[in-house]
C-alpha cells in the first residue's frame, strides 16, 4: 500500500513544485536588481512557531481549566506576540535592495562565490543566503547603507550550471518564523575541471610511448631554475601581477613585467592527445592545471583538444576562454 | 541543513547570553520555593551549581548517562512521594527537574527552545499558587528576559541590552491585542477537572478552644476584599459570617455535623424556607485570596438569588453562612445582596435547639450555676443577656491578645477558670463564656466566627479585611426574632467593635508572621500611605483582572455594542488584529521615510532657504550644480565653497556610494555646510 503511493506521492509533490516554479516565475521575474517588499517576501511559521502555537493552546487550556485570568492573560500576550514577530520579521527584509552580476566561475570541487550587493535601509539582522541545494551564506547584521556578501556554490563536476534562485531567509525575532524570497539573478556559474598536479615523475607520465619526445620538452620548461630572466618591459594590462618588478616600481619606475628569455617566441600547444591517459574527466583536469601554470609564467600557449582548438595566444581574456573551453568540452568524438 | 543550525547554534548563544539563561533559571524557579519540597529544591541547586561549573570549565560536562541516571531517579523519586504530593505537585516537581537537569544538556537548537518554552511554562503555572500584582508583574519581567534570551540567539551582539530593549518593546506591542483577546475572547467554562494546589490552610480554624492559646499570633495578610456597590454599613456593622459553631465538647466549639455538611437533605439549606427579606439592600462584592478551605464570607442575611459567582460554587446553608463546594486555591470573588435588618428567624427544629443548648455535665459547674441564678432573675432572653453583658462590662475584664493559658484546675474547668480568675482574655474567651451561660440558663444561643470590620480604602473606596481582623461573637435564639448577635467583646472593649483593634492591643500582637510588612510600620505616616496605595493597586488588578467573569464580558458587550451575538466578538477580535497590524504597517513605513531624510538632506534645504532670504530662489528643475554657477554670479565669495557643497549634494543624493565614501563625504558636507553658513551671515 504505501510503496504503492510513494510514486503518486512523489508526482504530486513535483507537479506542485513545478506550478510553484512557474507562478514564481510570473511573481518575480529574472532581474538583476531586486527590492524587497510584500511582493516578493513570503512568510511561514517554523516547526517551532507551530510548537509555540500548540504552547499558547495549552496554555490557554490550562488557564480555562483553572478559570485563572492571569494565565489567561498570559496566553493571550504570547498568541498577540506571535502576530508581532509576524510583522518584525517581515520588516527585517523588507526595503532590502540587492544586487548582482550574473556571472561567476570557479574550479570544481572549489567554493565559487557569486558576490551579491546589499542596500539596506537601516540595520537588519540574520540573514541567510543560499542557492538550492548549496551551503547558506551567513550574515547575522547588515549595516545602513551598502554591502556585499559572499554567497558560495559548490560543484563537484565541470560544466556550465545555472545555480537558479537565491533564496533569502531569515529567522529573526524569535526564530517563530521564516521570512524568504527567491529571487532570481539569472546567475550563471562556469565551473572549471579542477587543477590536478601533473609531475614529470609520474609512472603513467613516462609509460607514455610515441609523445615521450614531445612531452619532455613541454615539461622541462616547467623546472624551476630553467628560466633566464631576460628584460623588463612595461606592464601591458592583463599580464599577471605575479610578474610585476615590484623592485623597479618601488623606486618609481613605474610598472614593469619581467620576461624570460625561453618564453619568448616558443609557443606551446597543450594538447588533449599528449595528457596520461587516465580518462577525459583526468585529462581535462591535467590540462586545467598547464593551463594556469601557462599562464603564469606568461607563456604563449594554445589549446588543443582534438576537436576544438584555440589558437596560441597571453593573457586573461584568452586564459578565461582556455578554462570555460574545458569547462564545457564535451570529449574529442563529440 | 542540520550541521549548519549546529554550527549556528555553537556561534550564537554567548556566553552572557547563557548566563542570562541561568539567571532566568533561578529566578524562575525561586518562585516556587514554598511549593517545592527540601530535596528538589537540593537536586536543582546542584543542577544549576553544576551549570555554572560547566562556564568555567566546558569539558566538565556531565556524561549523558550519567545525567541520564540522574533524569530516572529524579522521576522513581518523584513518582514515589507522589501520593503524598498530590497530582498537581508532582507535575510540578516534574517540571521544575527538568527545567533545571535540561540546562546540563543543551547540545542544539532544539534543546534551547526546550528550555525556553519549559521556562515559560513554569512561569505560568507560579500563577496557579499566586495571582498577585507583584507576582504577576514579576512574571511578566520574567517572560520577557526569557524572549530576549531567546531573541539574543538570533541577535548580533553578544550583550543582552540590546535583545532585551528589542524584546520588550514587542511584547509591549503585543499588549493592547492581547488586552482586547482577554476583554472579549469568549470564555469557556473548565473541560475537565483539574487538580487544584493543596497549600496549608490559612485564616480562620474549623474549631475554637479558648485558652488553648496564649499567644493570639495574628498575621497582617489580606483575608478578602470588598466593593460595595450600595453605602458601607458603620463598621460596627460589618459581622462577616463564615462559620457557626453549635456544638460543644465542654472545651472545643466546632461546627455540628448537621449544619456543616453538604447535602444532608434539604431541611439544612435555605431552599425549604426563603427567609423574608426586609429592609434596605446592601450589594457588595467579595474578592477572597486563596485560603485553601470551604468558607465564604457574607453580611446576614444574604439574598440566595442574587448570589452571583463565576469561580466559586457557592452552597448556602441553614445558619446563615454561605460556603464553596470547592476549597479557595485562587483569588476568586462573588457577588451578594444581602439584607442586614433581616431577622435570622427560620424555625428551630427540635434537634437544632437540643444542639444549641447542650452543655456537658460536670462542665464548668460555676458558670452553669450563674446560668440558673440568671435564669431564675431574668425571664425575658434580651434581659438575660444584657445582665452578663453587664458584668463584664463593670467587673475587671480586661482585653488582650496575649492572655495567660487556662489550664482549668482539671478538666472542663477553663472557663470557670477564665470567668472567675485570670479575666483576661480576647474575643473567643468572652464569646465562649457568653454563650455558656446562655444556655446554662436554657437559651439556645451559639459562637459565630468571621471578621470584623475591615480598613477602608480611600483611593479605591473598597474594604481590606485582614487576618487581624478574625473575630468570634455569639448568637442567641429569641423566640420571636430568631437568632440575635450578641458580641461580648463590645462590652469589655467597645473599641474594637466600633473601630478595629486599638494601637496598644496592636502592639501586644506580634505580627511575627511577616516581620517584613509594611503593617508593622503603619505609624509612620508616609509608609501607610504608601501601604494604602499599593493595596489600592493590588485591588484595582483584582478587581480588574482577576474577578473578570463571563457575565461581566456579557455585561460590557451588552453596554458597549447591543445584544450580545458572536459575529459581534468575531468582529471585534478581527478588527483590533487588523487595526494593530494596519498600525505597525504605518509606523514601519514612517520610520523608513523618517530614516531617508538624513541631515545632510536638512542642512542642504536650510541654506536653500537662507539664499532665497537674500534673494536668490532656486527653481525646482534647476539640478544643483547649475545653481552653483548661478550662485557663484552672485555671491562670487561662495564660489569654491558652495560648487564643491553641491558635489557632496549630488553624490550622496544620487550615487550608490560605498560606507566608507558615504561617511567621508557627509563630513565634507558637515564641514561645507559650517563654512557657507558663517559667509552667508556675513553677507
Amino acid at each position: 500500500m504505501t510503496t504503492f503511493l510513494i510514486p503518486i506521492k512523489s508526482i504530486i509533490s513535483r507537479f506542485i513544485k513545478r506550478r510553484f516554479n512557474r507562478w514564481l516565475k510570473r511573481r518575480i521575474p529574472p532581474a538583476s536588481k531586486h527590492t524587497l517588499s510584500n511582493r516578493n517576501i513570503f512568510i511561514m511559521p517554523t516547526r517551532f512557531g507551530y510548537a509555540y502555537l500548540i504552547f499558547v493552546v495549552l496554555l490557554f487550556l490550562l488557564a480555562t481549566n483553572y478559570q485563572n485570568n492571569v494565565i489567561m492573560l498570559l496566553s493571550y500576550l504570547m498568541a498577540s506576540l506571535f502576530i508581532t514577530t509576524m510583522m518584525h520579521s517581515f520588516y527585517n527584509l523588507s526595503g532590502i535592495v540587492l544586487s548582482a552580476d550574473n556571472k561567476a566561475a570557479g574550479y570544481a570541487k572549489h567554493n565559487i562565490s557569486f558576490p551579491i550587493n546589499i542596500i539596506s535601509p537601516n540595520k537588519r539582522v540574520d540573514l541567510r543566503f543560499c542557492f538550492d541545494s548549496q551551503q547558506p551564506t551567513h550574515l547575522p547584521k547588515t549595516v545602513k547603507g551598502d554591502q556585499t556578501v559572499y554567497v558560495s556554490c559548490h560543484y563537484e563536476n565541470r560544466g556550465v550550471y545555472l545555480p537558479g534562485r537565491l533564496k533569502v531567509s531569515s529567522e529573526y525575532s524569535f526564530g517563530l518564523f521564516i521570512t524568504w524570497t527567491r529571487i532570481d539573478f539569472d546567475h550563471q556559474c562556469s565551473v572549471y575541471p579542477e587543477a590536478i598536479t601533473l609531475n614529470n615523475n609520474q609512472n603513467s607520465f613516462t609509460g607514455s610511448s610515441e609523445n615521450s619526445a614531445a612531452l619532455d620538452e613541454s615539461f622541462l620548461e616547467y623546472k624551476p631554475g630553467t628560466d633566464d630572466f631576460f628584460e623588463l618591459k612595461s606592464h601591458v594590462l592583463g599580464e599577471p601581477l605575479s610578474r610585476i618588478a615590484w623592485k623597479q616600481f618601488a623606486r618609481g619606475q613605474g610598472l614593469l613585467t619581467k620576461h624570460y628569455q625561453k618564453q619568448e617566441g616558443t609557443i606551446r600547444w597543450l594538447k588533449l592527445t599528449d595528457m596520461p591517459n587516465h580518462g577525459l574527466e583526468k585529462q581535462l583536469q591535467y590540462l586545467c592545471f598547464l593551463v594556469n601554470e601557462h599562464n603564469y609564467a606568461g607563456q604563449i600557449f594554445g589549446l588543443d583538444l582534438g576537436n576544438r582548438e584555440i589558437k596560441p595566444a597571453q593573457g586573461d581574456q584568452h586564459f578565461k576562454r582556455c578554462l570555460l573551453e574545458l569547462a564545457v568540452f564535451k570529449g574529442p568524438q563529440a | 541543513m542540520i550541521k549548519g543550525n549546529a554550527l549556528l547554534f555553537k556561534r550564537n548563544i554567548s556566553t552572557q547570553n547563557a548566563w542570562a539563561l541561568w539567571l532566568c533559571q533561578i529566578l524562575t524557579l525561586s518562585l516556587l520555593i514554598n511549593e517545592l519540597t527540601g530535596w528538589m529544591l537540593a537536586i536543582i541547586a546542584l543542577c544549576l551549581c553544576w551549570r555554572t561549573l560547566v562556564f568555567i570549565k566546558p569539558t566538565q560536562k556531565p556524561h549523558r548517562i550519567l545525567l541520564l541516571l540522574i533524569a530516572c531517579s529524579g522521576c522513581i523519586a518523584i513518582a514515589i512521594t507522589g501520593k503524598q504530593l498530590g497530582v498537581l505537585l508532582s507535575m510540578l516537581h516534574l517540571l521544575c527537574f527538568a527545567y533545571a537537569l535540561k540546562s546540563l544538556e543543551m547540545n542544539s537548537r532544539k534543546d534551547f527552545y526546550q528550555i525556553i518554552l519549559l521556562g515559560i511554562f513554569i512561569l505560568a503555572s507560579v500563577l496557579i499558587f499566586s495571582q498577585s500584582l507583584l507576582i504577576s508583574l514579576f512574571v511578566f519581567c520574567l517572560l520577557v528576559l526569557n524572549l530576549s534570551i531567546l531573541l539574543a540567539y538570533f541577535y548580533p551582539t553578544t550583550n543582552i541590552k540590546k535583545p532585551l530593549i528589542k524584546s520588550t518593546n514587542m511584547v509591549l506591542q503585543s499588549i493592547p491585542l492581547a488586552i482586547v483577546l482577554f476583554i472579549f475572547f469568549p470564555r469557556l467554562a473548565p473541560f475537565w477537572e483539574v487538580p487544584s494546589s493543596k497549600s496549608a490552610q490559612t485564616g480562620l480554624s474549623e474549631s475554637v478552644t479558648p485558652g488553648a492559646i496564649a499567644n493570639l499570633a495574628r498575621s497582617s495578610a489580606l483575608a478578602f476584599r470588598v466593593k460595595f456597590l450600595t453605602d458601607i454599613p458603620q463598621y460596627n456593622q460589618l459581622y462577616w459570617r463564615a462559620m457557626v459553631m453549635d456544638d460543644f465538647d465542654g472545651r472545643t466549639w466546632k461546627q455540628s455535623k448537621n449544619s456543616h455538611g453538604f447535602n444532608r437533605g434539604k431541611r439544612n439549606k435555605l431552599s425549604g424556607d426563603i427567609p423574608k427579606l426586609i429592609g434596605d439592600k446592601t450589594q457588595y462584592q467579595v474578592m477572597l485570596e486563596p485560603s485553601y478551605q470551604h468558607w465564604l464570607f457574607s453580611l446576614a442575611v444574604v439574598d440566595k438569588n442574587q448570589l452571583v459567582s463565576n469561580q466559586v460554587d457557592t452552597l448556602t446553608l441553614s445558619n446563615y453562612t454561605i460556603k464553596s463546594r470547592k476549597p479557595i486555591s485562587q483569588t476568586s470573588s462573588y457577588e451578594v445582596t444581602s439584607f442586614t435588618d433581616s431577622l435570622l428567624n427560620s424555625p428551630l427544629s427540635f434537634d437544632e435547639r437540643r444542639t444549641n443548648l447542650h452543655i456537658p455535665s460536670d462542665n464548668n459547674p460555676r458558670l452553669k450555676a450563674e446560668g440558673r441564678r440568671l435564669q431564675l432573675k431574668y425571664t425575658d432572653d434580651i434581659e438575660r443577656a444584657q445582665a452578663i453583658l453587664d458584668i463584664i462590662r463593670e467587673d475587671d475584664y480586661h482585653y488582650t491578645l496575649t492572655p495567660p493559658l487556662l489550664s482549668g484546675n482539671g478538666a472542663g474547668h477553663e472557663l470557670d477558670q477564665f470567668f472567675y480568675e485570670s479575666k483576661k482574655g480576647f474575643c473567643v474567651h468572652y464569646a465562649s463564656v457568653f454563650t455558656f451561660i446562655m444556655r446554662a440558663s436554657g437559651t439556645p444561643a451559639r459562637l459565630v466566627t468571621g471578621y470584623l470590620g475591615g480598613e477602608y480604602n480611600k483611593q479605591s473606596g473598597h474594604l481590606s479585611i485582614y487576618q487581624y481582623d478574625a473575630h468570634a461573637w455569639s448568637e442567641i435564639w429569641v423566640n420571636d426574632k430568631g437568632w440575635v448577635r450578641v458580641d461580648p467583646t463590645a462590652a469589655v472593649d467597645p473599641e474594637r467593635v466600633e473601630s478595629g483593634l486599638s494601637d496598644t492591643i496592636q502592639q501586644e500582637g506580634l505580627f511575627n508572621n511577616d516581620l517584613l510588612s509594611l503593617y508593622r510600620y503603619k505609624h509612620l505616616a508616609w509608609i501607610n500611605s504608601l501601604r494604602l496605595q499599593l493595596d489600592a493597586l493590588d485591588y484595582q488588578w483584582t478587581r480588574l483582572v482577576l474577578s473578570y467573569s463571563s457575565k461581566k464580558q456579557y455585561d460590557l458587550v451588552t453596554q458597549w455594542f447591543g445584544h450580545f451575538k458572536s459575529w459581534k466578538i468575531g468582529g471585534i477580535i478581527g478588527g483590533a488584529l487588523i487595526l494593530m497590524m494596519t498600525i505597525m504597517w504605518l509606523v514601519n513605513i514612517k520610520k523608513l521615510k523618517k530614516k531617508s531624510l538624513d541631515k545632510w538632506l536638512i542642512q542642504y534645504q536650510q541654506v536653500l532657504t537662507i539664499l532665497k532670504n537674500k534673494g536668490l530662489e532656486k527653481p525646482i528643475t534647476m539640478p544643483a550644480s547649475q545653481f552653483s554657477i548661478v550662485v557663484s554670479q552672485h555671491f562670487p565669495l561662495l564660489n569654491s565653497k558652495f560648487s564643491a557643497y553641491s558635489q557632496c549634494f549630488e553624490a550622496l543624493m544620487y550615487q550608490e556610494l560605498s560606507t566608507a565614501h558615504r561617511e567621508q563625504r557627509l563630513n565634507e558636507m558637515n564641514q561645507y555646510h559650517q563654512q557657507i553658513i558663517k559667509q552667508l551671515k556675513k553677507v
